[in-house]
């Protein structure tokens, strides 16, 4: 059983007396990438700015590598936790090589010790050129060197592919799960995109409204989460006298049907062609973001 | 991390920012004025001097109303160049998770700029100083001087402090440096207003430290306007008080900004 390295309990930030996290437990295991899955203003990032201490928790505790976040040991949690919270914080003005050099500075770590980092997330030979004159994977990865550079133990992501293009969002995607499955490091991502986050992550947690809707391992969600086989045939109403028992919706020109494993599929469409109707496609679909928190939720 | 190593930090992120020259622009215009006001050897004959020492004072208070002028400038063009770095992209986030505290941010860039400030000062009275003593040779009135300069200074503090305060609470950087223009031009005209009135004038504690001031004599026969150069004792209390309280004021939005979230 790994250790638990980020553990919450009853955390909660209410902002002109509303709660805009409410009561959430997080327990993020070493060495895993966990994530933080939730519509935009679901909390996500108020959650992680309270992990980080930017912003004071209204009740509730935090512990991060076995030392609890308050005044006497935030800044000894923050030597070993890097982040990226909202954007990548970078100065423009300067090179990659001087970004990396003023953490080194702040972090008061050796010359130089940084620069590996640089060559690790592929920017070694962007180094002397000014930030404002990278692309914004480019500007993702420098941030992300930056975060590194302390050789962390945890690394808190708040969406760092937001805004990247496929061939930059793979390169994210392939340094997270390199850096939590080779180097040890246990990284914590928010996304707002369920496709995005079961890619990479081993747990998962999910946050709406402010409220943690599931926290369990990528498997647990998988079996949770209902799946849809979507139908066209050459005539839609015969089909769905045929299925009546399966509760179908007939959705623009498909069949919808819920829930569906592979026998069961097969039979479907055996009735259907026994039935002399033309299939034009059988898709298996997951549901959607959307869908999995209406079902979390019970569509409250 | 120290103070001092946050000061080295905040000069490492200067690097390419044209931040000097900045503070050069805003100080060679102070100190061209008054080496052209003193090489000018007919504008003292306009004048009728108390004493000695009110050769110092005189072209004092000139440098007085320039530095009233641009002081307030200076301090919210460089704050705002300091500043400005955190607010775009809001770098606040990654340096306090850096190992930095906002104490050691807002008075880092504090020092900064207040030094610059205060070798602006310095340098303006040094000119005045030996450019007086090499022309007229009189004594220096060391003391009055030294306090006149300690009066500057507070004037500094205040200044900066009004700059700093709507640079950090303001992303918008126009509102700083809009500030510090109408502070700049309420510093100049400060000494056509009431006395009562530029008490209430944070940038107008330039003018209230002066030494002296000019008042109409009479008309001389080639009709030219002769001016007595009174000296005048400045309310030192007064100035000091002013910028003690400022400096509460400081401290005041340090601590406020520093428990609210970024």
């Amino acid at each position: 059983m790994s250790k638990t390295v980020i553990k919450t309990n009853g955390l909660t930030k209410q902002y002109d007396g509303l709660n805009k996290v409410n009561d959430v437990v997080l327990n993020i295991k070493k060495g895993r990438v966990y994530g933080f899955l939730g519509p935009n203003g679901a909390g996500k990032t108020t959650t992680m700015k309270m992990l980080l201490g930017l912003t004071k928790p209204t009740n509730g505790s935090i512990e991060i590598l076995g030392m609890p976040m308050n005044k006497e040991f935030k800044n000894k949690i923050l030597t070993k936790v890097g982040n990226i919270i909202e954007n990548p914080s970078y100065y423009g003005h300067l090179t990659g090589q001087e970004n990396i050099e003023l953490i080194e500075r702040m972090l008061e770590l050796p010359e130089g010790s940084g620069l590996e980092m640089l060559k690790l997330v592929s920017l070694e030979d962007a180094k002397d050129k000014k930030v404002n004159d990278y692309s914004l994977g480019m500007k993702q990865r420098l941030a992300i060197a930056m975060a590194l550079v302390r050789n962390p133990e945890v690394l808190i992501l708040d969406e760092p592919t937001n805004g990247l293009d496929p061939a930059g969002t793979r390169q994210i995607r392939e340094l997270i799960i390199d850096l939590a499955h080779e180097r040890g490091i246990t990284v914590m991502v928010s996304s707002h995109l369920l496709s995005e986050i079961e890619k990479i992550a081993d747990d998962i947690g999910i946050i709406n409204k402010g409220n943690m809707v599931f926290e369990g391992t990528a498997d647990e969600l998988d079996k949770i989460r209902k799946n849809q086989t979507i139908i066209r045939t050459n005539n839609n109403g015969i089909g769905v006298q045929l299925l009546q028992e399966l509760d179908p919706k007939i959705v623009k020109d498909s069949i919808i049907l819920d829930n569906l494993d592979d026998l069961r599929r097969a039979a479907v469409v055996k009735t259907l062609v026994l039935n002399g109707l033309k299939i034009y496609s059988v898709v298996e679909q997951k549901k959607s973001l959307e869908d999995l928190f209406l079902d979390l939720t019970g569509g409250k | 991390m120290t103070i001092v190593k946050s000061i080295n930090f905040e000069l490492f992120k200067l690097k390419h920012r044209y931040f000097y020259l900045t503070w050069v622009l805003l100080t060679v215009p102070i100190l061209a004025y008054i080496i052209y006001d003193l090489k000018d050897s007919g504008s003292y004959s306009n004048f009728v001097y108390q004493n000695t020492a009110s050769y110092y004072y005189d072209n004092l208070l000139k440098a007085l109303m320039l530095l009233g002028l641009l002081m307030p400038i200076c301090a919210g063009v460089l704050i705002s160049k300091l500043v400005d770095q955190e607010h775009k992209g809001n770098n606040w986030k990654l340096l306090l998770t850096n190992n930095s505290s906002f104490y050691q941010l807002w008075y880092s860039k504090f020092i900064i700029v207040y030094f610059l400030m205060e070798l602006s000062t310095v340098l303006t009275f040094a000119v005045v100083i030996v450019g007086v003593k090499l022309k007229m040779g009189y004594p220096i009135p060391v003391n009055d001087l030294l306090k006149n300069f300690l009066a500057v200074s507070g004037a500094n503090i205040i200044s900066l402090t009004i700059a700093e305060g709507f640079s950090v609470y303001f992303k918008n950087q126009l509102i700083v440096l809009t500030v510090s223009l109408i502070g700049g031009f309420l510093g100049i005209i400060s000494p056509l207003m009431p006395t009562e009135i530029v008490n209430f004038i944070p940038w107008g504690y330039y003018i209230l430290s002066s030494l002296c001031r000019n008042e109409l004599a009479g008309v001389n026969e080639a009709g030219r306007y002769i001016y007595s150069v009174v000296n005048i004792e400045p309310n030192y209390i007064q100035i000091l008080s002013v910028t003690v309280l400022f400096i509460i004021i400081n401290f005041f939005l340090a601590w406020y900004k520093s428990g609210r979230e970024v």
